[in-house]
C-alpha cells in the first residue's frame, strides 16, 4: 500500500497529471477515428516521450493505450464502425441502440464498463504481475490453436437461423487470410501474381470496408440513413441499471484480464469471447445482436482489462503481446529500461507510479468520457446525406494513413462492395471478420503444433490447456445448436 | 424463371471461389516435416467446405426454412427509386477520389468526394454542398497533415 501511495504522489504531480490527461484525450481520439488506433497513437507520441524522463513517458504512453480501447467504442455504437477492432464487439449491440435513439444510455454503459474494465486490468497487473506471467509462458503453439478454435466457436452464436451462410461468411474470412506470403514456408497464396498482395490483406481496411463503406452504400441506395428513434441525448444509464450490469462487466473483465495476459491474444480476441460468453450466459440471448446493454458492457470491460494485463508479459517477461506493447517497449527502451524478470526489483519506484498511474488514467478518461458524451450524441443527428459522406471520407482518409500505402483503400473499397453485396444476400459479416482475425493464430499455431510433435493430432489433448479450450470450443459450438432445435421442436409440438 | 435461375447463382459462385483456391494451392511447396501440415492445407479444406456449402445452397433455397437472415446481418432498408444507379455512382466517384488521390492529391480531391457523395444522397442545398466538403477538408488537414504528421498522398500543398 505504501508503495501505491509513493505511485500516487508522482502520478499527482501536475505535469504528470498534464501528461496523463493529453494521452488520455489523444487515445480517445485516435481510437475513435477509423483507421487510428492506439499503435498509431503510441508511436505518434513517442518521440514526445524522448525528451521526458521514465515516468511521465510512461504515464502517458499507458494513458493513451487505456483511452484509445474506449475511444473505439465511441463511432462503434454512433455510427456502428468500430474505430479500432478491439471495438468490432460494442457494434453488435451498441450500434441497433443507437439505432433506437439510445446513442447515450449505450455511450454511457460503454465508459462506465470501459472504467471498471480498466480499474480492474490494474488491480490485476498489481496482485498477479507473477503468477499470471507465468501463465502466458505456458501458452504454446497447441493452446493458441486451441484458443483460436475456441474464439471462432463464436461463430455458431452469429449465425442466427441461416447456419450455411454463417459458416460460407467464416469460410471467406478465412480465405482472405489466407492471401499473402505463408508464414512458415514463405510461399505465395492467393496473390493472383499481384506483387501487392504478397504483403497481405490489412484487417483494419477489410474492417472500414465491411463496417463503414458498405453501410454507406446502404444509405445511398436506400437514399434513408440510421433510423433514429425518439431523443437520443435523453438517455442515460441510471445508477441501478450500471448496477443490474455488474455481473456482465465482471465477467468481462475477468475475461479480458486472462486473455490479455497470453502474448498475441490481443484485445479484439478478448472482447469477442467476452461477448459471446455474455450471450452464453443469459437468460434473453435473443436479444443480443438487437440492442442488448449486457452485449456492450461485457466486451468494453474486457478490452480495457486487456491494457492492464497486456503490460504483465511486456513487464515480467519483455515480451510484447500485440503492436501497441511492442511500441511501449521501444519507448521504454529509448528511456533506457529492459523489461524483464528483474523488472520489479529494478524499477520499483517507476512500477508504483505505473500502478497508481493507470488508476488516475482512468479517472481522467471517465473525465473525458463524460464531457464527450453530448458531443458524440450529436453526430449522429446530422442528416444522412451530410453524415454519410463524411463517414466514407473519414474512413478512405484513415486507410491511407494507416501505412500511408493507397491500396489499403483500394482494400477497403473492395470489401465495402463485398459486404453490400453479402449484407444483400443475407451473408452475417461479422464471421468473416472472425475469421481474418484468428486465421493466422489457429493456421500458424496448428502446423506449428503438428511440426512439434510429428504429426500427432494427441498433443492438443495432452496438454490440460488445450483440452479445456477445445471442449469449451465443442459446447459453445453445440449449445446454439442445440438450444434452436429444441425451440424448432417444441414450436412444432404446440 | 428469374427466382429459379437466381437460386444457383450463389452456389456457382462459392463453388467457382473453391475451385480457384484448389487450383492455386497446387503450386504451393510440400510440408517441411513430413506427417505435418504444409501451406496447402489449410487453403484445400477451405476449398472443401466451400464446396459443401454450396452444395448444402443448391440444396436448400434462400426462402425454405432456415434460410432466413442471420442476427447480425444488418437488414437492407428498401430500395428507393434509381438506387442500383446511385450505387455504381458512388463506385465510380471513390474509384475516381482513390485514383485523383494517389496520383494528384489528398485534400483537392476530398471535397470532390464529400460533395459528390452528399449529392448523390440527395443534397440539394448549395451552400451545404460547397461548405461542409471544404469545411472537412480543412478538419482532415489540421488533424492529420499539421497535428498528427500522418502522411497522406500530397502533391501539391
Amino acid at each position: 500500500m505504501a508503495i501505491l501511495f509513493e505511485g500516487f504522489a508522482a502520478a499527482l504531480q501536475p505535469a504528470n497529471l498534464g501528461f496523463i490527461l493529453a494521452g488520455t484525450a489523444l487515445g480517445v481520439f485516435v481510437g475513435a477515428m477509423p483507421g487510428l488506433n492506439s499503435t498509431v497513437g503510441l508511436a505518434l507520441v513517442l518521440p514526445i516521450t524522448f525528451s521526458l524522463t521514465p515516468v511521465p513517458a510512461l504515464l502517458m504512453m499507458v494513458s493513451l493505450y487505456m483511452a484509445a480501447q474506449y475511444g473505439g467504442s465511441i463511432t462503434a455504437i454512433t455510427i456502428g464502425v468500430p474505430g479500432s477492432s478491439p471495438a468490432l464487439a460494442t457494434t453488435f449491440d451498441g450500434y441497433p441502440m443507437c439505432r433506437r435513439g439510445e446513442a447515450g444510455r449505450a455511450l454511457g454503459i460503454s465508459l462506465f464498463a470501459s472504467v471498471i474494465g480498466g480499474v480492474i486490468g490494474a488491480i490485476l497487473l498489481m496482485i498477479a504481475l507473477d503468477p499470471l506471467s507465468r501463465m502466458g509462458l505456458a501458452f504454446g503453439p497447441t493452446e493458441s490453436f486451441a484458443l483460436g478454435v475456441f474464439g471462432l466457436s463464436i461463430v455458431a452464436n452469429l449465425v442466427g437461423e441461416s447456419p450455411v451462410k454463417g459458416i460460407v461468411s467464416a469460410v471467406l474470412g478465412l480465405v482472405f487470410f489466407l492471401v499473402g506470403l505463408d508464414v512458415l514456408t514463405g510461399s505465395p497464396r492467393l496473390t493472383l501474381g499481384v506483387p501487392v498482395l504478397m504483403d497481405g490483406l490489412e484487417l483494419v481496411p477489410m474492417l472500414i470496408g465491411f463496417f463503414a463503406i458498405a453501410e454507406a452504400f446502404k444509405a445511398i441506395v436506400s437514399r434513408t440513413g440510421p433510423n433514429l428513434v425518439g431523443k437520443i441525448g435523453a438517455t442515460r444509464p441510471g445508477a441501478r441499471e450500471l448496477v443490474r450490469l455488474w455481473p456482465s462487466i465482471a465477467r468481462g473483465s475477468a475475461i479480458g484480464g486472462a486473455i490479455g495476459a497470453i502474448p498475441g491474444a490481443g484485445a479484439t480476441i478478448a472482447s469477442l469471447v467476452a461477448w459471446n460468453e455474455e450471450k452464453r450466459a443469459s437468460r434473453r440471448p435473443e436479444t443480443f445482436g438487437r440492442g442488448a446493454p449486457e452485449g456492450i458492457a461485457a466486451p468494453e470491460a474486457a478490452n480495457n482489462a486487456c491494457v492492464g494485463a497486456a503490460m504483465i508479459p511486456l513487464l515480467a517477461l519483455g515480451i510484447p503481446g500485440s503492436a501497441s506493447t511492442a511500441v511501449l517497449l521501444g519507448g521504454l527502451r529509448v528511456q533506457g529500461i529492459s523489461p524483464g524478470p528483474l523488472f520489479l526489483d529494478e524499477h520499483a519506484s517507476l512500477v508504483s507510479s505505473l500502478y497508481a498511474g493507470f488508476l488516475v488514467a482512468v479517472l481522467c478518461m471517465l473525465a473525458v468520457g463524460i464531457l464527450g458524451i453530448p458531443l458524440w450524441t450529436r453526430v449522429v443527428r446530422l442528416p444522412s446525406s451530410v453524415l454519410m459522406p463524411i463517414v466514407v471520407g473519414i474512413s478512405l482518409v484513415g486507410t491511407f494513413a494507416l501505412r500511408g500505402n493507397p491500396f489499403d483503400a483500394w482494400v477497403a473499397l473492395f470489401f465495402g462492395v463485398i459486404g453490400f453485396v453479402m449484407l444483400r444476400r443475407g451473408y452475417p459479416l461479422v464471421p468473416a471478420v472472425l475469421g481474418l482475425i484468428l486465421g493466422p493464430m489457429i493456421e500458424t499455431n496448428y502446423r506449428r503444433a503438428l511440426t512439434l510433435s510429428s504429426g500427432s493430432h494427441a498433443t492438443f489433448l495432452e496438454s490440460p490447456i488445450s483440452l479445456l479450450l477445445l471442449v469449451l470450443a465443442a459446447a459453445s459450438f453445440a449449445v446454439p445448436v442445440l438450444r434452436r432445435r429444441i425451440i424448432q421442436w417444441r414450436s412444432a409440438r404446440t | 424463371m428469374i427466382r429459379h435461375r437466381d437460386r444457383w447463382v450463389e452456389p456457382l459462385l462459392l463453388a467457382t471461389i473453391a475451385v480457384g483456391i484448389f487450383i492455386d494451392s497446387l503450386s504451393y511447396p510440400p510440408a517441411v516435416v513430413p506427417g505435418a501440415p504444409g501451406p496447402t492445407f489449410f487453403p484445400r479444406l477451405m476449398a472443401l467446405i466451400l464446396i459443401a456449402c454450396a452444395g448444402l445452397l443448391a440444396w436448400r433455397p434462400p426462402g425454405a426454412p432456415g434460410g432466413q437472415t442471420p442476427v447480425t446481418a444488418r437488414r437492407p432498408e428498401p430500395d428507393s427509386a434509381g438506387g442500383s444507379l446511385r450505387f455504381v455512382a458512388a463506385i465510380i466517384l471513390i474509384a475516381g477520389f482513390l485514383f485523383l488521390a494517389s496520383r494528384l492529391d489528398t485534400y483537392s480531391s476530398l471535397p470532390l468526394l464529400v460533395g459528390g457523395l452528399m449529392a448523390i444522397m440527395g443534397e440539394r442545398r448549395v451552400r451545404v454542398l460547397l461548405g461542409i466538403p471544404i469545411l472537412f477538408t480543412l478538419f482532415v488537414y489540421v488533424v492529420f497533415s499539421w497535428a498528427l504528421g500522418v502522411p497522406l498522398p500530397t502533391r501539391w500543398l
